[in-house]
């Protein structure tokens, strides 16, 4: 049952500002950022595949210590969420901003500042993580002079993100400039208080924090980088990019809008749930089960508002790759939202920590969330930035799908698996009381679903290169374009 | 766990800042007129590069209603 909205009806955006100089956006930071994040996705998927070989055959890594596996997994993950989704992030805020805010961004120096400064990061954790240059914290392992550039590089980006918000032509803040906003400023307070160390050279240091103590500062950090970055952020490229490739509002906005705030309140305390059985209090363990299970109903709320975008126009999802990437991404992100929660229970936790359960139910985030609400994106932006209608390609975009779904399932079946018979095998006891299996014996148990896991990541690193190829041949067929910032938006709202 | 002392309050404090900047958002009026909110992006039609710039597919919107016709 469809009604007609006439866009007339709508209420034409107060104006703030008299109009600007600029009569362009800049969109030369988007393009920047969109071409470094197809970039880095195919050094952090290769990457990945290399050091999942090595689990399943460890001599790959040649006995040279640069491509030892301890090196390249955090060389992996950096990459995979601070190159590959942080420039998705930035592309996607940066474009965002503008539109929904009617505006040039306000610098056009500190954007620049911000893109080369990060490249810089990315490239100073290529070369020191390998080195072996650590600060053995997961997912903050860069050394104290990186995580001071990160900081200055951050708060250049706040500057302008901020900012444009504060010069916009729209009296209304559309809602996913809010889930950019709080991406931004959590990702801040929590990189400020985890890198806090005492440096001993120039790239060795100390933790402020020792122990247990440590612990909680990391995991805080840690879940809520999950939480503010692999979350919040791509949760505002679905509250734009969804609506805009389907051509429909968001379903309810106003749940959009609860989603934003209840996920704001209750995110901050999951993180205890990484500590289960450890000389955390158990308290504190509690709490962090309790506010993940409460995570559940915005995660959820959130997942099928996005969904039921497209209600009425299902059959985009059969003609339109470009938005079956970004409805599968929901899929991914409700799965990844249901398996959290329930990991989080001490008893399921007692089963699941430390196998690779973890590695499945991360790569459910990451693959199927991240990267396809991600693909989507960059698939929708890429032409734009050059001027071209549509990818060079619609057909590599539909392959690109299906070898990448085929890829995830692969992936993550397989650690499912592993994980489950792990668990399992590490906690049967033989009636004399004593273990039944060697941790070795586990270990040769989950040799063939590393090669499975290996042939997954394969499949989605080909899918990335097609992707790469797609992009690089739109890319040369059109020329950088910048939009125009419509000249007086009243006016064109109101002949529509 | 001295680190209590430091994450919970920072919490709080955070959460408090979160109200502060909701209140705001009310008082001001973000949420009000929701469904043209919604609908706003769809017509800024200057994103797209000229050769899109006849298609105003957007200057009807279909959405779903309950009770709609």
């Amino acid at each position: 049952m469809t009604a007609v909205l006439p866009i007339a009806t709508t209420q034409a955006p107060r104006r703030i500002w008299s109009a600007s100089k600029a009569t362009l956006y800049n969109d030369k930071v988007v393009r920047q950022f969109s071409i470094m994040a197809v970039v880095w996705g195919v050094v952090t998927m290769l990457v990945g595949v290399f050091i999942a070989a090595q689990m399943a055959w460890p001599e790959l890594n040649f006995g040279i210590s640069w491509l030892s596996f301890g090196r390249l997994r955090p060389l992996h993950t950096n990459a995979g969420i601070f190159a590959f989704g942080g420039c998705a992030l930035f592309a996607t805020s940066y474009y965002v901003v503008q539109r929904t805010c009617q505006t040039r961004i306000i610098s056009d120096k500190l954007a620049a500042f911000h893109f080369w400064g990060w490249q810089a990061v990315i490239v100073a954790a290529a070369i020191s993580l390998p080195m072996g240059f650590t600060r053995g914290k997961e997912y903050a392992e860069l050394e104290w002079p990186i995580a001071i550039l990160i900081t200055v590089v951050w708060v250049a980006y706040a500057i302008v993100f901020f900012g444009t918000i504060g010069i916009r032509k729209v009296r209304h803040i559309y809602v996913a400039n809010w889930f950019y906003g709080a991406f931004i400023i959590a990702v801040a307070m929590l990189h400020i208080v985890n890198a806090a160390v005492v440096p001993a050279g120039w790239m060795k240091s100390y933790s402020a924090y020792a122990g247990v103590q440590d612990a909680m500062v990391q995991w805080w950090y840690g879940h809520n980088a999950v939480g503010f970055l692999l979350t919040a952020g791509f949760l505002g490229i679905v509250y734009y990019f969804i609506p805009k490739q389907a051509e429909r509002p968001v379903y309810s906005y106003r749940l959009s809008i609860v989603h934003f705030w209840a996920l704001i309140f209750t995110y901050m305390w999951a993180g205890p749930h990484h500590l289960h059985y450890t000389a955390l209090p158990d308290w504190a363990q509690s709490l962090g089960v309790v506010f993940s299970l409460i995570l559940l109903a915005p995660s959820w709320g959130g997942m099928i508002n996005g969904v039921m975008t497209l209600s009425g126009a299902w059959h985009k999802l059969r003609d339109d790759p470009i938005i079956r990437f970004m409805i599968v991404a929901l899929s991914f992100y409700g799965i990844a939202t249901f398996e959290g929660p329930m990991l989080s229970i001490k008893t399921v936790n007692a089963l699941s920590h430390y196998t690779d359960w973890n590695i499945a139910h991360v790569h459910g985030g990451t693959l199927g969330w991240v990267g396809f609400i991600s693909m989507g994106a960059l698939y929708y932006l890429v032409p734009r930035m050059f001027g071209q209608t549509k990818m060079h390609s619609v057909p590599a975009i539909e392959l690109h799908f299906w070898v990448a779904t085929v890829g995830i399932v692969l992936y993550i079946a397989a650690m499912w698996i592993a994980g489950v018979m792990q668990g399992l095998m590490w906690r049967a006891i033989s009636p004399d009381g004593s273990l039944t299996y060697t941790f070795v014996e586990s270990v040769k148990a989950t040799y063939p679903f590393y090669v499975v896991r290996f042939l997954g990541g394969i499949l989605y690193l080909a899918g990335m290169l097609v992707m790469a190829w797609n992009v690089f041949m739109t890319a040369r067929a059109g020329k950088p374009f910048d939009a125009s910032i419509p000249a007086d938006a009243p006016a064109t709202l109101a002949h529509a | 766990m001295d680190i209590l002392f430091l994450l919970v309050p920072l919490s709080v404090l955070l959460a408090l800042a979160v109200m502060g900047i909701l209140a705001w958002a009310v008082w001001a009026g973000q949420f009000e007129e929701l469904d043209s909110e919604a609908a706003r992006i769809l017509v800024a039609e200057s994103d797209e590069p000229p050769t899109h710039g006849e298609a105003s597919s957007a200057s009807l919107i279909h959405i779903n209603t309950p009770n709609g016709s």
